[in-house]
């Protein structure tokens, strides 16, 4: 053979070789994907979003909305703890014992800690380590929890509580994940900024929350009518002094209220198989986030 | 420029590259990445498995920070299929409900042999049939038909393991062993049936 | 038809060294195809312009984000997603391919072949890329990073490839010399990927898709096979196939482009998944070990280029045509290097998802692609008598170009840089990594004026040669159709 027909060969193998891995072996491996559980709750995930919030996507996608927000979290690794998640009736020796295995606890605020449980006795140890040292604290009385918290720079930022997973995205059409972070991310931004009247006034003017923003306003998105016309619970909640002027209110188009639902229904925080999260309930990844996942040990 | 006199503007168009062979440093820093591009697959790649994603190397790591045991997460995953499938009929408590369904806690057919149990959500019962000394006579539909083996056995398990049940789990194949025994079968059982079976 | 005009072989002018080589083809040779390739070169020279505008647009927006804000047609997520889509199907591409036809039309003997089809050809394409950009404008737009184009766009746009095709086969299969170069496999091979990547995202992505996940993985490996393979084997084919002209000799080694060939075409098609994407960690793995085993191909195609301009440099670079393609390679290798610190572990969790990204695509997309697509038109144009005077103009485009080039890429590579350290940091607030790359993003709007300006140029002068000869086909036309038959036959 020639080497011009060795060398087409190759190329069609080239061709059809990042074609089989990347999209092909993927399509197999992904592609069929169904709702999982998560761990340890069981519950059915993802859930598709409500009628209004997938019209919402369709806004998201039509205004380029991804072009300056990501929607997927890093995760750099994670850090195992132990957390005390009940007091037995031995207080004093709970005290004794959590002091002798993490030396760095003052004695007060041991006894500040056990006042609002849960307790974080130790944090970023080896599993082994919060294995052993749960023996003692449970000797004691305690009941306790190994923690595994997700961590990272985009997690420390309070962008999520734990990395993105393929699940997050089953039921969306398109996928916009976004290649670049203008502006925050934005994959878990439902549980960070639930309330829908915040959203919608940082849509209509983004300086009057985040002064400096270079997020374009999108004011076309709402109209100015007379308040007499309006029923008040549908007009725009503004700060004093950034309203339309007087006997005027902002009045949210249906994109507007549709995009906000889209942006509240994303929380992709629920804990799964391959992000394993293990928090008592209060005591949160990394910032507000709240955890419905926690499983007590006996 | 000298070399501009000496060109035969034909030649210069339809001349083929030159014959100079690719250096060795070439081909050894080739072999050098590849080594590398392997060494560092085996350890972040996950070796295809779709549950790894970065930051874990393997399945195993995964593994090792789930929340609880395997067996603890076995009778969680039972709990919620029970909770969608079952307990509307039998109760989140497992005491029954009155002209639906008879208790759970407590039931024979639940703590006893394993295939007894397994039998009756794959083909349904029929007929009366006698729990903590009362007599029901109701049907029960094939409940257990669609759910995938290990459901059904996570949630048998979580059955007989709940509400102060003290029995041994099932496993998703003891699940899939009765299946293929009965693969033909389309009534739903009887008491008298069941109870043949150790 | 013959071309009756006659004409002196054309004066080299001004203080451009220029090859004899370029100009020894008699006029009837070459110019079968002139319209057919000015289609498409001119009508990617005003792509060029639509995308570098919208770009400019969109730079402006980092200066106050309400300017504009208030038409829906022109938020930034529109503008910029156009300027990008624009730049791609509008620009790059049609310029590369009107380069790539009237460099095949130049080694045949009869020139293009069914010129008409590839004029025609290139209108419908144009028309395939205005409706694109309308389209996203108007918020069309798919939602994927790179494969952007609406559905009825690319039908229109898939119509006038097929066109393409037809002449640039028949061109090909005609051409004087049997024997294939290299320029030969890298184009064929760029312009069949593209082709085939483009339609396998079109049908995965537009026409039946995929599912979750899969969407972006699709784009993914789009994105890296239009631009990391086609894009790049169509860029250095270009160069390839004009490199002996400018320097008077052979390419260096036949190998070594081998090398690069086979490289990128078993290689970078692979490097398309980022490493912190929502996939199974395999693929954003392999992605990094393809890419950083890439640098193979593209240390043999710097070994080539060295070997091939040693003890040139100074004709390349002193010629209005091929400074150029030195710029277009210059932004290759710095492409390679910013796709390299996309990936390599370590550096990537800084770069990733900041105007590094942006930074590279501007270096590959509008510098190596752009550049080599200029280089290879004027080349072509060379041929033709109408050039006389132009390498003033040539000389001012090529300064535009490449001081609004390093001026778009070198703060957006530094903005990058800044905020991937910013972010990495959680005590800084998001307004304040913002602000901390505010004035880069601002010097780059400098860059993007500049480019406009260069590209505006480039088409300008494209339209007064096109014009130019439009004129005298038109008149040339008009006096044999008004002079009387009898004078006719005396002049035979």
């Amino acid at each position: 053979m020639s080497r011009g027909s060795w060398i087409f060969i190759l190329s069609l193998l080239g061709m059809i070789g990042s074609w089989f891995g990347t999209v092909l072996y993927p399509q197999i491996q992904l592609g069929r994907m169904v709702e999982t559980r998560t761990v340890p709750d069981g519950q059915v995930y993802p859930v598709a979003r409500p009628g209004l919030a997938a019209q919402g996507r369709e806004v998201y996608r039509s205004q380029g909305c991804y072009t300056c927000h990501s929607q997927q979290v890093r995760q750099e690794g994670v850090s195992v703890g132990l957390a005390i998640t009940k007091v037995g009736t031995n207080q004093t020796a709970l005290v004794e014992a959590i002091l002798r295995i993490a030396p760095q606890w003052r004695r007060d605020q041991v006894t500040a800690g056990l006042e609002r449980l849960p307790f974080q006795v130790m944090d970023g140890v080896a599993a082994a380590e919060a294995e052993r040292a749960r023996r003692p604290l449970e000797a004691a009385g305690a009941t306790t929890m190994v923690t595994v918290r997700p961590v990272g720079a985009d997690l420390a930022r309070g962008w999520g509580l734990r990395r993105s997973v393929a699940a997050d995205f089953l039921w969306d059409h398109p996928v916009m994940l976004g290649s670049q972070r203008v502006g925050p991310d934005l994959a878990g931004v439902g549980s960070r900024l639930p309330d829908e009247n915040w959203l919608l006034v940082h849509l209509w003017d983004p300086q009057i929350h985040t002064p400096g923003s270079m997020m374009p306003p999108y004011r076309y998105l709402f109209e100015v009518r007379p308040a007499a016309e309006v029923a008040s619970q549908d007009a725009l909640l503004l700060p004093e002094g950034k309203g339309p002027g007087p006997g005027k209110v902002v009045v949210p188009r249906p994109e507007a209220r549709a995009l906000v639902a889209y942006l509240r229904s994303l929380e992709a925080k629920a804990p799964l198989f391959e992000t394993p999260v293990i928090l008592p309930a209060g005591l949160s990844g990394t910032s507000a986030l709240s955890v419905h996942a926690a499983v007590e040990r006996p | 420029m000298s070399m501009q006199s000496s060109l035969d503007p034909q030649s210069v168009t339809d001349a083929k590259a030159g014959q100079v062979t690719v250096p060795m440093w070439l081909v050894v820093l080739l072999a050098v990445l590849g080594y590398w591009g392997m060494v560092y697959f085996d350890h972040h790649g996950g070796w295809f498995d779709a549950r790894v994603y970065a930051p874990f190397a393997s399945v195993s790591v995964v593994n090792e920070l789930q929340p609880v045991s395997g067996a603890e997460a076995f009778v969680n995953r039972g709990r919620a299929v029970y909770e969608t499938t079952c307990a509307l009929c039998h109760g989140s408590d497992g005491q029954g409900k009155p002209g639906q369904a008879p208790p759970l806690a407590g039931s024979d057919f639940v703590l006893g042999p394993s295939g007894r149990l397994i039998r009756i959500p794959l083909h349904g019962l029929t007929g009366p049939i006698e729990v903590r000394g009362q007599v029901w006579n109701l049907a029960m539909p094939a409940m257990g038909a669609a759910l995938s083996p290990e459901d059904l056995a996570a949630a048998l398990t979580y059955i007989r393991q709940a509400w102060g049940n003290n029995a041994g789990p099932i496993s998703a194949a003891e699940v899939e062993a009765v299946k293929a025994a009965t693969a033909g079968r389309t009534l739903p059982w009887t008491a008298a049936e069941l109870k043949s079976i150790q | 038809m013959k071309v009756v005009e006659q004409r002196e072989r054309p004066v080299e002018t001004g203080r451009l060294p220029m090859v004899k080589g370029e100009a020894g083809q008699p006029g009837e040779k070459v110019s079968g195809g002139f319209w057919a390739v000015m289609g498409w070169v001119g009508g990617g020279a005003f792509g060029w312009v639509v995308a570098a505008l919208l770009s400019l647009i969109a730079s402006i927006k980092f200066h106050s984000p309400g300017f504009w804000a208030d038409t829906p047609l022109l938020t930034y997520g529109r503008v910029r997603v156009a300027a990008l889509q624009g730049m791609w199907w509008g620009g790059a591409v049609p310029l590369l391919f009107g380069a790539m036809l009237g460099w095949m039309g130049r080694s045949a003997p009869g020139g293009v072949r069914f010129s008409g089809l590839a004029l025609l050809g290139a209108i419908v394409w144009h028309l395939g890329a205005c409706l694109g950009i309308v389209g996203v404008l108007l918020g069309h737009t798919t939602g994927y990073d790179g494969w952007g184009m609406p559905n009825a766009a690319v039908w229109v746009c898939v119509a006038g490839l097929l066109l393409f095709t037809v002449s640039v086969t028949a061109t090909f299969h005609n051409r004087g010399e049997r024997g294939l170069q290299l320029a030969h496999g890298f184009l064929w091979a760029g312009y069949l990927w593209l082709g085939w990547v483009s339609l396998a995202a079109f049908v995965l992505l537009g026409l039946q898709p995929v599912r979750g996940v899969l969407q972006w993985l699709v784009d993914a490996w789009y994105v890296a096979n239009a631009q990391m393979v086609a894009g790049t084997l169509l860029g250095w084919g270009i160069l390839y196939a004009w490199l002996p002209v400018w320097t008077g000799r052979p390419l260096y080694s036949r190998y070594l482009g081998m090398m690069t060939f086979l490289g990128l075409v078993m290689l970078a098609g692979w490097t398309g998944v980022t490493p912190s994407a929502p996939v199974p960690a395999w693929l954003p793995v392999l992605a990094t070990v393809t890419t950083v085993l890439c640098i193979v191909p593209w240390t043999a195609a710097w070994l080539n280029w060295r070997g091939s301009v040693s003890r040139c440099g100074c004709v390349l670079w002193r010629d209005a045509v091929a400074c150029f393609a030195v710029v277009g390679c210059v932004a290759f290798f710095w492409s390679a290097v910013g796709k390299l610190g996309l990936h390599v572990p370590g550096i990537s969790t800084v770069l990733e998802f900041t105007w590094w990204e942006p930074a590279r695509h501007w270096a590959h997309v509008c510098g190596f692609l752009g550049l080599t697509g200029v280089a290879g038109t004027y080349a072509w144009l060379r041929s033709f008598p109408e050039r006389e005077g132009r390498a003033v103009a040539a000389r001012t485009q090529f300064w535009c170009l490449t001081a609004g080039l390093v001026l778009c890429v070198a703060p957006l590579a530094v903005a990058g840089i800044v905020q991937g350290l910013s972010w990495q940091d959680p005590s800084v607030p998001n307004v304040e990594v913002l602000r901390r790359t505010l004035m880069w993003l601002r010097l780059s709007t400098v860059g993007e004026l500049l480019m406009l300006v260069g590209w505006i140029l480039f088409c300008v002068t494209l339209s007064s040669l096109a014009l130019k000869r439009g004129r005298a086909c038109w008149s040339d036309g008009w006096r044999r159709i008004t002079t009387p038959l009898q004078e006719q036959e005396t002049a035979k």
